[in-house]
């Protein structure tokens, strides 16, 4: 390198200084704060599952944590029931919300505005206190739904306490409130499709069924690839509500990978562990996410 | 991803402290009492006070206040600095926190399960050195078992919340029942027939239950059941799992049996929590027998509910038999000599007998030294008072989380009726005895 490619070089940085630097000013202050407590931390998430961390430091204890978690039964149940809950809790979710939004489509734009408010309301409301309100609803002796059962003359459910259907209690908790989110965004989206393809469609003779197979749900495919993707996210963190509504039981019934994180954490001080098994969660999320990208990204435009 | 981010990053911000923390060696100072002078120098000393708020007015803060205030009038040398940390696990972080950056800290409220560990990483301060004859004396020996790890003791202990069994006095006369007392304590048997008689239907369709406990895991208060047939989880030296035996069994099975058997405890009996218990007790009204521990009594005894405080039954050992949780003192090991022996001393004042009579209302639960008597201030006290003398305790032992909740698991499955209790007890053997076998490596 001869000093003309070097003076060239320099050059071209400070030019690229002086056009940008203020640039570079204002974002400073968000990119300091995600370094300082995004970035680095993850790194050290990164670093501490190759960890054993007590009160004394730390030292290295290359793939152990994770050799541990392939031998923990409950590390495998907590995965289990983390799957069985994101499936249920994404596809309900994505059908539900669909329907909703196709429900209210032929209504006029103010109806159609306060049934997106309506719907959009619980996702503004603390998920303890909705979990809070399902413990009331599932109570054995005087709970909503036991008192429903009773008045056409079924046996009360134990909802929570029972292993067998503590899970699945807690799926329908959850798909019973229609996300908010994922209305919205379909409804826009059908907004959206312009209106001359079911001319042409109809021009054709398709039926209802047809438009919505052929014309609908292609052009949602954006849509419902973004929901899938954020829901199969929020499905694979469920935390607080089986945190509040069972804490993992009844004999670990309900335990979740993100309750054993905590547990490991908070509770057993075992940083490193708990890092190892954050660490799973993350790629498994990473691995869903880019399936789903996969198999469901488009470039339909419209 | 953002969630998954900030789970990460909580972690992960624990390590950092981790990280930041000093090197891996532990203090070395010697815990041995150094010889009095005769002008004690100047000593700060740091206090993690569990519940504490810094002018706070609830009960906990004001006495803690008092006792402070009390402690450093007598020790003009020392000065105290309170640190308030919550009971939640954000003030076990806090805790740990602090323990893992050797930041100020001296005196604080560690619990059961986290002492051994604190103990095997040498972050404690032995008592041994600091304790006179007297002391020795007056500690019931209970006491010391729970601090004691490796044959040293590590702890002050201040209190045990010695469960017991309140019963709703209205429904014990609505359905003619005997209550026992500590002259004349139930048989087994006995217990079951009462709490037969005391579940039932009234006119307006509120059903009533005999019996009930708090059962869901980290809160378990059917502790003192467990041992009536004169078994026990571990081997006194907390080296071997035996709740396998046929006596920890066969308690487990009477047990599981109220519900299974008897029908008379709640239909979420096993995996209800302790809110959800207090409320069928005192709320509802629904639940005539309640085991539990001594913190509830405060709230009972100001809404003036029908109570009485009798013992656990009596199974198959013959004799009384409660449990509970320890309220002990740590001090951290520290190089500086003036300052441990001023933690030790404060650590003392404040698991004595002196600072129940210095402050109205320290006394939560009953003291472990047989002088202080501060907390029988009336009958249903008295009898929890007394029934500290037939506790049975655990050895100390530093198990993992993960354990736990399979332990906890086991137990739940016995009572819903998902596995007998041999079964149960048989399957978790050798998942605990691999832990025990580790720990004593």
């Amino acid at each position: 390198m001869n000093t003309h490619s070097v003076r060239r070089g320099l050059h071209l940085i400070i030019n690229f200084w002086n056009k940008h630097k203020w640039s570079y000013f204002f974002i400073a202050p968000s990119m300091i704060l995600f370094f300082i407590f995004i970035a680095y931390p993850v790194a050290q998430a990164f670093l501490l599952a190759f960890q054993k961390v007590d009160l004394r430091g730390s030292t290295w204890v290359g793939l152990k944590n994770f050799q541990d978690l392939a031998n923990s039964q409950l590390f495998w149940e907590s995965l289990r029931h983390t799957f069985v809950y994101a499936v249920c809790v994404v596809i309900a979710w994505i059908i539900s919300s669909l329907v909703v939004a196709a429900l209210i489509q032929p209504l006029s734009n103010k109806i159609q505005s306060l049934y997106r408010g309506a719907f959009y309301l619980p996702n503004v409301t603390s998920i303890v206190i909705i979990a809070l309100v399902w413990i009331w609803i599932f109570e054995p002796d005087y709970g909503f739904f036991n008192f429903l059962l009773t008045l056409i003359g079924l046996p009360k459910v134990l909802w929570l306490q029972n292993p067998d259907i503590a899970l699945w209690s807690i799926v329908l908790s959850t798909i019973l409130i229609i996300p908010g989110s994922g209305v919205v965004l379909y409804s826009a989206a059908m907004g959206a499709i312009p209106r001359e393809y079911y001319e042409a469609s109809d021009v054709e003779g398709a039926n209802a069924l047809q438009k919505l197979i052929h014309i609908t749900f292609p052009l949602l495919k954006p849509t419902t690839l973004y929901l899938t993707v954020i829901y199969t996210i929020a499905g694979f963190q469920i935390f607080e509500r089986v945190y509040i509504m069972t804490g993992g039981g009844p004999i670990n019934s309900t335990m979740t990978i993100v309750q054993l994180i905590f547990q490991t954490a908070f509770s057993d001080f075992n940083y490193g562990r708990a890092s190892a098994q954050a660490l799973i969660l993350f790629a498994i999320i990473a691995a869903f996410s880019f399936v789903q990208f996969k198999f469901l990204s488009t470039d339909v435009e419209y | 991803m953002k969630r998954s981010f900030v789970l990460l990053t909580l972690v992960a911000l624990a390590g950092i402290v981790m990280a930041c923390a000093a090197p891996a060696a532990p203090t070395t100072a010697p815990t041995a009492a150094p010889k009095a002078t005769a002008a004690p120098q100047p000593v700060t000393i740091t206090f993690y006070q569990r519940g504490y708020t810094a002018g706070g007015t609830d009960a906990g803060t004001v006495n803690t206040d008092k006792a402070v205030e009390i402690f450093q009038k007598n020790n003009p040398h020392i000065k105290i600095n309170i640190v308030g940390i919550p009971w939640t696990a954000e003030g076990d972080t806090k805790l740990e926190a602090a323990l893992s950056a050797k930041s100020d800290i001296n005196v604080f409220r560690v619990t059961s399960p986290n002492l051994p560990r604190y103990a095997k990483q040498g972050i404690l301060s032995e008592i041994t050195p600091f304790l006179t004859e007297e002391d020795k004396k007056d500690f019931y020996p209970s006491g010391f078992q729970v601090a004691t790890i490796d044959g040293k003791v590590w702890a002050w202990p201040l209190w045990v919340t010695a469960i017991s069994n309140f019963i709703n006095t209205d429904i014990f006369k609505e359905r003619g029942v005997e209550p026992p007392s500590m002259a004349k304590p139930w048989t087994w048997d006995q217990f079951v027939d009462a709490c037969k008689k005391l579940t039932f239907k009234r006119a307006d369709g509120t059903q009533v239950y005999g019996f009930t406990s708090s059962s869901k895991w980290g809160a378990v208060e059917y502790y003192p059941l467990m041992y009536i047939d004169g078994g026990r989880i571990l081997s006194p030296d907390g080296k071997k799992f035996v709740q396998n035996s046929p006596e920890g069994v066969s308690a487990l099975q009477k047990i599981a049996d109220l519900a299974l058997v008897h029908k008379c405890t709640p239909p979420d009996f096993g995996t209800v929590d302790q809110a959800g218990v207090r409320a069928q007790f005192k709320d509802r009204k629904t639940v005539a027998i309640l085991m539990s521990t001594p913190g509830f009594i405060p709230d009972l005894e100001k809404e003036n509910f029908p109570l009485a405080v009798v013992p656990p039954p009596i199974g198959a050992m013959g004799k009384m038999v409660t449990n509970g949780a320890f309220g002990l003192f740590a001090v951290v090991n520290v190089s500086d000599q003036a300052k441990l022996k001023a933690s030790h001393e404060f650590a003392k004042y404040l698991t004595g007998s002196q600072v129940a009579k210095d402050v109205q209302g320290w006394q939560l639960a009953p003291g472990l030294r047989r002088s202080n008597t501060g907390y029988s201030t009336n009958a249903n006290r008295e009898v929890i008072a007394k029934l500290v003398e037939y506790g049975v305790y655990e050895a100390p032992v530093a198990t993992s989380a993960e354990l736990g909740n399979n332990y906890g698991a086991a137990l739940q499955a016995i009572i819903l009726g998902k596995k007998t209790a041999k079964q149960a007890m048989d399957e978790i053997a050798p998942q605990y005895q691999k832990e025990l076998d580790a720990l004593n490596k």
